[in-house]
């Protein structure tokens, strides 16, 4: 299975002409437009896991992966690697399918109603799939009373809903939903841990200090190696969660991408600041619009340690040595 | 520049050649303890060594008319990785297969190749690496060996004079392919160098084991005296010697065994752990088995550019420099968790530990250091 490179490079030009850092900050600041979420429904790419019977592009997961890390790289503020997945999801149990943007998240009922806790891109989306002890439920956000007032600095929001919606819809089909979150969080990690690199080497060259460029010191040299060495690292974790054909995610393998994506969080966010020095920590650079995700992603669905601890469960239980365990998750083909 | 690299999957082609090397393993390590296999390629067992090379697992990539199995590179990942997973004592004709014997096809003559290439896949030539010297570490251009024409002609062969030093396994090795110089001085830095295959078992060659840390005696230095070559031991083209090393390392650094050196130690930990039914150490597991599985899909994907008939310099040093790190994070990281594990580790494993602690920080000196890959990277990243 191999990276559709037509539909690929075609959401990346889509992409960056539609949601360029100016619109991501104003979207950022005074929420979305109705217009965003129209321009990605009009442009069909929301329907790219849909299959083909449906009416969608049935793309792999490869070509997803490559179009969620652009998401990243972009910094894009609506929830289109979600709704990907519940549509191509909704679909299949026969449901009828509504243009909404849909993140996800896990919740917790209390009382008559369920809390959510951080949710990325609330701020943005119509429905949230919650998975809950007894399932994946997709619930309105218009319902829910955002913790706005809580929120700091992140990206990401408190939803509480007082009362379980009567419109809430249970997803009948047993998918991992964890992991695909889990997946599709390192996708977006890998691409925005990208743009920082992207983002880093060109100051480097750019910035002169002591009459030359900065990128011609050794220390600052041997930092961005690191930091390339790390975005590869995330890319490739993220691609073999991704593979093959239809929704499905191998726990196993989406709890390595997290645990390895969010694991190189740190580093890649500090030398991207060090390259860029006082410049990186202003509102105006774009810099903060990836190094501030990263964060945010990093926690999402659990930070590396979580993930870990899963994947090293499934190792232990699995009783076989290292490297047949990692055969087994990568297979051959 | 570096390029992307993007998962490929290992071909199913080669899954019953892993079979048939595994099998192979299972029956000749038995009787090995773990902390021996420990050692992992800097175990060296001649006999080891000429057992792989009847199976004709030894040259895999050379081509069949110079004994090789014309296998592609992913043959010999799979080859290499259940050599180094099992602790398998390969250094024999480790660098020959690796290194010397790709270098002298891309380079020597008809007559070199029909000589060496046989021997090397028969496991009958056991080769050293010449390059670093006393003042000639990571400013590999500075070597000051000489080798001069021993008379007018094309045909009166070499003097060489100087020193060598950590050259692995020189005293058990059957030829040396060294860095030289061949015309100008230091200053000229890469011009004027040459390679040239020495015989260690020519008159004025001295060879002296050095002990490393742990008290085994893997690397050694070696003296030139007046030692005469014949004239076809210039392997290449005379002045040719800088281009042909950076060759020689991109083959040197571009295989999986960057990844796998603690290998053994983490499989041991592991085993203890289940034994036990331990489980408070799930997310060390965790963490260490998604670098390692994230390492190694870097390194099939370098793999795949070889086998695509590219040079993956940058991309090899990436990797390695990546995989250095992690397979010297792995004993020091063990260590804390069977520091604070209550119980105290059966011997082998605390055996193992100990030498791997202990030798770790040479992962990311052979071969060229951290230091000097991560310049490789910046270079590939347009940064000098
Ligand atoms: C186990 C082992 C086996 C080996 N086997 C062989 C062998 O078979 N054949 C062979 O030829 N050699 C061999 N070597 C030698 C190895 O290639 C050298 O150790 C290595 O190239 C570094 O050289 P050096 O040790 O002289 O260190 P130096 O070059 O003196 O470096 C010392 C420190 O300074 C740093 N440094 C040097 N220059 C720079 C720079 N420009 N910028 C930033 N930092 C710098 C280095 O990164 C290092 O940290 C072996 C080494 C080891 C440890």
């Amino acid at each position: 299975m191999s990276i559709d490179r037509f539909i690929s490079d075609a959401f990346s030009q889509w992409l960056e002409a539609t949601f360029d850092s100016q619109r991501v900050r104003a979207i950022e600041q005074d929420g979305a437009d109705p217009a965003d979420w129209q321009a990605v429904s009009d442009s069909g790419f929301a329907d790219l896991l849909l299959a083909e019977q449906y009416g969608g592009a049935g793309a792999n997961l490869e070509t997803v992966g490559e179009v969620l890390q652009t998401c990243g790289a972009c910094a894009l503020p609506l929830p289109l690697a979600t709704t990907m997945w519940v549509r191509a999801a909704l679909a299949a149990e026969g449901h009828e399918l509504l243009p909404a943007s849909i993140t996800l998240t896990r919740g917790q009922r209390v009382e008559k109603g369920v809390k959510c806790h951080d949710v990325a891109f609330a701020a943005t989306a119509e429905q949230v799939l919650v998975l809950l002890d007894d399932g994946a439920w997709l619930l309105p956000v218009a319902d829910a009373q955002g913790a706005d007032a809580q929120r700091g600095t992140g990206l990401s929001v408190d939803l509480y809903w007082k009362t379980f919606p009567a419109s809430a819809l249970k997803l009948k089909q047993p998918h991992d939903w964890e992991a695909i979150g889990a997946a599709l969080f390192a996708a977006l990690i890998a691409g925005a841990a990208s743009r920082v690199l992207k983002l880093s080497l060109n100051y480097a060259a750019e910035r002169q200090q002591f009459g030359k460029p900065i990128a011609r010191f050794q220390a600052v040299q041997q930092q961005l190696s690191v930091l390339a060495e790390e975005v590869y690292a995330v890319r490739m974790a993220a691609q073999l969660a991704l593979r093959g054909n239809g929704l499905a995610v191998d726990p196993r393998l989406a709890a390595l991408a997290k645990a390895r994506a969010s694991q190189a969080v740190s580093s890649i966010g500090a030398i991207g600041h060090m390259v860029h020095g006082a410049i990186g920590i202003t509102e105006e650079y774009d810099l903060q619009l990836y190094t501030r995700r990263l964060h945010d992603w990093r926690l999402q669905l659990g930070s590396e340690r979580y993930w870990q601890q899963r994947l090293g469960q499934a190792l232990l239980d699995s009783e076989l040595p290292v490297l047949d365990f990692m055969r087994g998750l990568t297979g051959s083909g | 520049m570096l390029q992307a690299l993007d998962f490929i999957p290992e071909p199913l082609a080669h899954e019953p050649l892993r079979e048939q090397v595994r099998n192979f393993l299972l029956d000749r390590m038995a009787a090995y303890p773990t902390d021996v296999r420990a050692r992992s390629w800097q175990g060296f067992d001649a006999d080891f060594s000429r057992a792989l090379a009847a199976r004709g697992w030894v040259g895999l990539t050379l081509p069949k008319a110079y004994g090789g199995a014309e296998l592609d590179a992913f043959a010999r990942f799979v080859v290499v990785e259940e050599l180094l997973c099992a602790g398998a004592p390969v250094a024999a004709h480790w660098i020959a297969d690796r290194q010397s014997g790709p270098l002298i096809l891309r380079y020597g003559s008809d007559a070199q190749k029909a000589f060496y290439l046989p021997r090397i896949c028969q496991g009958q030539a056991f080769f050293c690496i010449g390059m670093s010297e006393p003042g000639a570490g990571s400013d590999l251009a500075s070597v000051r060996s000489r080798a001069q024409r021993a008379g007018d002609g094309e045909g009166d062969g070499w003097r060489l004079n100087g020193q060598k030093i950590w050259t692995t396994y020189a005293q058990h090795s059957d030829y040396m392919i060294a860095l030289v110089r061949t015309s100008g001085s230091p200053e000229d830095r890469h011009r004027g160098l040459s390679q040239l295959i020495i015989d260690l078992t020519l008159p004025g060659i001295d060879i002296r084991p050095i002990r490393d840390l742990t008290g085994s005696s893997h690397f050694a230095e070696v003296f030139f005296n007046d030692v005469h070559l014949p004239a076809d031991a210039l392997i290449g083209a005379e002045g040719q010697g800088w281009e042909q090393v950076t060759a020689e390392l991109a083959f040197e650094r571009s295989g999986p065994e960057r990844l796998y050196s603690s290998l053994v130690l983490l499989d041991a930990w592991l085993a203890w752990l289940r034994e036990r039914g331990k489980r408070d150490d799930a997310v060390l597991l965790g963490r260490l088995v998604a670098e390692l599985t994230t390492l190694r899909g870097l390194s099939l994907a370098v793999t795949g550019r070889l086998a695509a008939g590219h040079s993956p310099v940058i991309e090899a040093a990436l990797v390695k420099d990546l995989g250095t790190s992690f397979e010297q994070s792995v004993p020091l990281l063990i260590a804390d968790a069977i520091g604070t594990d209550g119980e105290p580790p059966p011997v082998l494993l605390r055996r193992t530990l100990e030498y791997l602690c202990q030798v770790a920080p040479a992962f990311s000196l052979r071969g060229g250091t951290r230091e000097i890959l991560r310049g490789v990277i910046a270079r590939g990243l347009d940064l000098r």
